[in-house]
């Protein structure tokens, strides 16, 4: 069963963007390369943004696991749930607002992902290029 | 509705956007068919020890690449374009995925997948109409 890994992918997908984030708020704008440049090392050593980069090579790593066991046009859109939980997490750590778009998208992409669960068509298929 | 896309300030990175949405399935396309020649890794100590294996693989290798390329130009376009305009874009790779995996790979594409794609499309550009954030400018 691959929804599992697929929910934990998106999880530690959300987990870290939202590490990246607060690391990153305490920089300041960046608003060039060079200015990125010029504190790369103090920027990726930042707590927040290590584990943040930790956890995206961590996720790399799981999505390459779940590829290798289901077709890709079944657990590829499993990633619009990363949306839902980044709305409802964004709410409870950053404050930010949901509106009635929002909510209507948060329904809407839950119903496809739930419609995506009921495909018979997960398993991994030969591939024609092989 | 061609007339909106001309009148928009952003409409000048459509180009840019949609070779990074292309880049982007690209990167999945060519990972997908690198981990299905690898075989079944079914957890991380699995992983770890097939690692060389995954690691060298010309595909993975390229998938990789395109992955964290097409990042980079995403993070690019963010910073001159609002996110909402961007959103309807990156709904369409979802679209590329199950087109390219049928074509590709010979993917079983049944109704429950085409109505997920329907409504999770929808639900993404939903998101773009939202007037909370998003927008780098505030």
């Amino acid at each position: 069963m691959a929804i599992p890994w697929i929910l934990a992918f998106t999880v530690l997908v959300v987990a870290g963007q939202l590490l990246l984030k607060s690391g990153l708020s305490t920089f300041g704008e960046i608003n060039s390369l060079g200015v990125l440049m010029s504190k790369i090392l103090i920027i990726v050593f930042n707590r927040y943004v290590f584990l943040g980069l930790v956890l995206y090579v961590f996720s790399t790593g799981l999505w390459l696991i779940i590829l290798s066991r289901t077709s890709l046009s079944f657990c590829y859109p499993f990633i619009s749930i990363s949306y839902v939980l980044i709305i409802i997490t964004s709410r409870i750590f950053f404050r930010e607002i949901i509106d009635i778009y929002k909510v209507f998208a948060i329904l809407l992409i839950i119903a496809g992902v739930i419609m995506l669960s009921l495909s018979r068509t997960g398993k991994k298929q030969h591939s024609l290029i092989n | 509705m061609l007339d909106l896309i001309r009148n928009n300030p952003n409409a000048s990175a459509i180009p840019l956007i949609l070779v990074t949405t292309f880049l982007a399935v690209g990167g999945q396309l060519s990972l997908k068919h690198g981990m299905t020649s690898v075989g079944n890794i079914p957890g991380m100590k699995a992983l770890l020890r097939s690692l060389a294996r995954v690691a060298t693989n010309r595909w993975v290798l390229t998938g990789l690449a395109l992955y964290i390329f097409s990042t980079l130009l995403w993070m690019m376009i963010l910073t001159k374009t609002p996110l909402s305009f961007c959103y309807p874009f990156i709904s369409l790779s979802y679209v590329f995925v199950i087109v390219a995996s049928r074509i590709f790979f010979r993917e079983r594409i049944d109704h429950f997948k085409i109505l997920a794609i329907v409504l999770i499309v929808s639900g993404v550009v939903l998101l773009s109409m939202s007037g909370t954030g998003g927008h780098p400018d505030g």
